[in-house]
C-alpha cells in the first residue's frame, strides 16, 4: 500500500511553488510590486533553478572525482540573494536570524549516506519550509511584502549551511575515498534539492497568504479637469529597459513607454523620433476601449485641442521633416499631460520600473 | 491612415531575426563549443591535469567513453560561458556573426554581463528532461511577442536583431 512517505514531494512542491508564483506574475501585479522583485528576478526564480539544473561547475578535482556546485540548486538562488542583499529589498538582520536558525534545524535533520549524499528522510525535510516560513511571517508582520524575499533567502541559505556546509567533513571525507568517475555536488538536486526547496517553497506560502490579501484596486478617474500634473518619469532608461523585458505589455506600459523614448530622444537631439514616440504614446491609451469610451461621452475642449494639436504636429512633420526643439519639447509636455489624465480612465496597471 | 496608427506598435521598427536563421546560428555555435570541449579535455588529459576513466561498456572499459563521460561535466558550463562572454563584450557569437545576427537592446546597446547571464541560463532549459518542451515554449513565444523574443530574451530585456539584408 502507498504510504505518505513514497509520493513524490520534492517533485509536488517543486510544482505547486513554481505554479503559485506563475500565477501571481500574471494575476497579481500588485504583490510583485510590493516585494520589489523585478521581471528578471522573477523569471530566475520560476526557470532559473530549473535551467541550471543539469550545470555542475567543478571546483575541486582529486583524481578521477569531481567536487561540483550545481548552478540551479545553489549558484542561481545565491545570486538572486546577493542581488537583494545589495538592493537592500532584503531585511538584512532578520536574514541572519532565519538563515541561523533554519540552519541549525537542517544540521539536525539530514543525515549522510556515502550512496546518495546527503538526505533528509520524509517528513523531516519539511521542517526547513516551516521554520523559514514561520519565522520571516513573524519577523514581517507590519510589512508582509518583505516576508517574501526573507523566507527564500533564510531558508536557501540556512539549508546550504545547514546541509551541505556543516557536514562539509563528511563531504571531504566522501570526495577523497569516492569512486572513480564521481561527481559530488552541492545543490546536485536542482529543483528537487533541499537547498532549492526550502527557500522556494516557505517563498510560495508567503505568496500564498499575500495572495489571500485583496487586490489593490484602481484608482477611481478623476475629475474631467484639464490639464492636471503631467506624468514624471523618474528614469526613462529604466522604463524603456524593464519595457522590453514585458511579455504582452497593456496599453498604459505601453504610453509610459512611448514617453521614455520620447524622453530619451529629447535628450539625443532626436526631435522627429521624440514627437513620434509622444504621439504613439498617447495613441496606446486611446486606443483603449475603455478611454475610447471616456472620450466618446464626455467632450472637454482644452483636452481634445491638445490631442488634435499633437496629432497635427504628427502628420506634419512626418511629411515635412525634422521639427525644432520648441515643437517636440511642447509635443512632449502635451503627451504627458494627457497620458496622466487619460490613464487612470484605462483602469490598469503597469509594471514599469523608474515611474516615478 | 499611418502606419503607425493602423500596424503593431513597438518602441521602433527593429529588422528582428527570424526563428531560422536564429536556430541555424545555434547549431553553428554549439559544434564549435563541441569542439572546443573535446580538445580542451583532450589539452588536460595531455598535460596530466585531468585523468580519463576507463568506463565499462558492456563489459568492456572504454577509454572514449570516459572522455564522453569528461565533456559532459566541463560542456554545459562552457556553453553558458561561452555566450554570456561574447555577447556582453560583442553581442554576437561566431554563429550569429556569421549569420549576421546581433543581440543587442532596443537602443543599441550590447547586453550587460547580467543580462547576457540570464539570457542564456535560460537557454539551458533546452537540455532539461523536458527540454523538448521548453523549445517549443520558446518558438511559440518568439512567434507572438512584438520584437521576436524568446523566453530568454524576455527575461533579460533584449532582442536579436539582423545586421544586414
Amino acid at each position: 500500500m502507498l504510504s505518505l512517505a513514497d509520493l513524490p514531494w520534492s517533485f509536488l512542491m517543486a510544482l505547486v511553488s513554481l505554479s503559485l508564483l506563475f500565477y501571481v506574475y500574471r494575476q497579481r501585479q500588485d504583490i510583485v510590486t510590493a516585494t520589489g522583485l523585478t521581471n528578471q528576478e522573477i523569471a530566475l526564480l520560476a526557470l532559473g533553478s530549473i535551467a541550471g539544473w543539469a550545470v555542475n561547475i567543478p571546483v575541486a578535482i582529486l583524481g578521477g572525482t569531481y567536487l561540483a556546485v550545481n548552478l540551479g540548486g545553489a549558484l542561481v538562488p545565491l545570486l538572486l540573494i546577493v542581488g537583494w542583499w545589495r538592493r537592500r529589498i532584503l531585511p538584512r538582520v532578520w536574514a541572519l536570524i532565519v538563515t541561523a536558525a533554519v540552519a541549525f534545524v537542517s544540521w539536525r535533520i539530514v543525515e549522510f549516506r556515502p550512496d546518495t549524499g546527503i538526505i533528509a528522510r520524509f517528513p523531516h525535510f519539511f521542517l526547513p519550509v516551516v521554520v523559514a516560513f514561520v519565522l520571516a511571517g513573524l519577523l514581517t508582520l507590519r510589512n508582509p511584502a518583505r516576508g517574501v524575499t526573507l523566507a527564500y533567502a533564510g531558508g536557501t541559505v540556512g539549508a546550504l549551511i545547514g546541509a551541505d556546509l556543516l557536514n562539509i567533513d563528511d563531504i571531504a571525507r566522501h570526495f577523497t575515498s569516492a569512486p572513480e568517475n564521481t561527481v559530488i555536488s552541492i545543490g546536485g538536486a536542482g529543483v528537487f534539492d533541499m537547498v532549492f526547496l526550502a527557500g522556494s517553497v516557505a517563498m510560495t506560502l508567503q505568496l500564498a497568504i499575500l495572495s489571500l490579501r485583496p487586490a489593490l484596486r484602481p484608482s477611481r478617474a478623476p475629475p474631467a479637469r484639464y490639464p492636471g500634473t503631467p506624468v514624471s518619469l523618474r528614469d526613462s532608461a529604466r522604463v524603456r529597459h524593464t519595457y522590453q523585458g514585458l511579455f504582452d505589455p497593456n496599453p498604459l506600459e505601453k504610453a509610459l513607454a512611448g514617453l521614455a523614448l520620447s524622453d530619451l530622444a529629447l535628450t539625443r537631439g532626436d526631435h522627429q523620433r521624440a514627437l513620434k514616440m509622444s504621439y504613439a504614446a498617447v495613441r496606446a491609451l486611446e486606443r483603449h476601449d475603455d478611454v475610447r469610451t471616456y472620450l466618446a461621452t464626455t467632450p472637454h475642449a482644452e483636452r481634445d485641442g491638445e490631442r488634435t494639436r499633437l496629432r497635427e504636429c504628427y502628420r506634419r512633420h512626418k511629411d515635412e521633416g525634422t521639427p525644432d526643439w520648441r515643437t517636440a519639447g511642447q509635443a512632449n509636455t502635451a503627451a504627458k499631460r494627457l497620458v496622466a489624465h487619460l490613464a487612470p480612465h484605462a483602469r490598469l496597471q503597469h509594471r514599469l520600473e523608474g515611474v516615478a | 491612415m499611418t502606419a503607425l496608427e493602423t500596424g503593431p506598435w513597438r518602441p521602433d521598427v527593429l529588422p528582428t531575426a527570424s526563428l531560422t536563421r536564429r536556430a541555424v546560428a545555434f547549431g553553428l555555435d554549439s559544434l564549435i563549443i563541441f569542439g572546443l570541449a573535446w580538445t580542451l579535455t583532450f589539452l588536460a588529459a595531455a598535460l596530466g591535469i585531468l585523468r580519463i576513466p576507463d568506463i565499462a561498456i558492456i563489459g568492456r572499459n572504454s577509454p572514449a567513453a570516459g572522455l564522453l563521460w569528461i565533456v559532459s561535466i566541463f560542456e554545459l558550463p562552457l556553453l553558458l560561458a561561452y555566450f554570456t562572454l561574447l555577447e556582453n563584450r560583442t553581442g554576437r557569437t561566431p554563429g550569429k556573426a556569421i549569420f549576421g545576427l546581433r543581440v543587442q537592446h532596443a537602443d543599441g546597446t550590447p547586453p550587460s554581463l547580467k543580462d547576457a547571464f540570464v539570457r542564456n541560463l535560460l537557454r539551458l532549459l533546452w537540455v532539461t528532461p523536458i527540454g523538448s518542451l521548453f523549445i517549443l515554449l520558446d518558438a511559440y513565444v518568439l512567434r507572438v511577442t512584438e520584437l521576436d523574443q524568446r523566453i530568454g530574451d524576455l527575461a533579460a530585456g533584449v532582442v536579436v536583431v539582423r545586421e544586414s539584408d
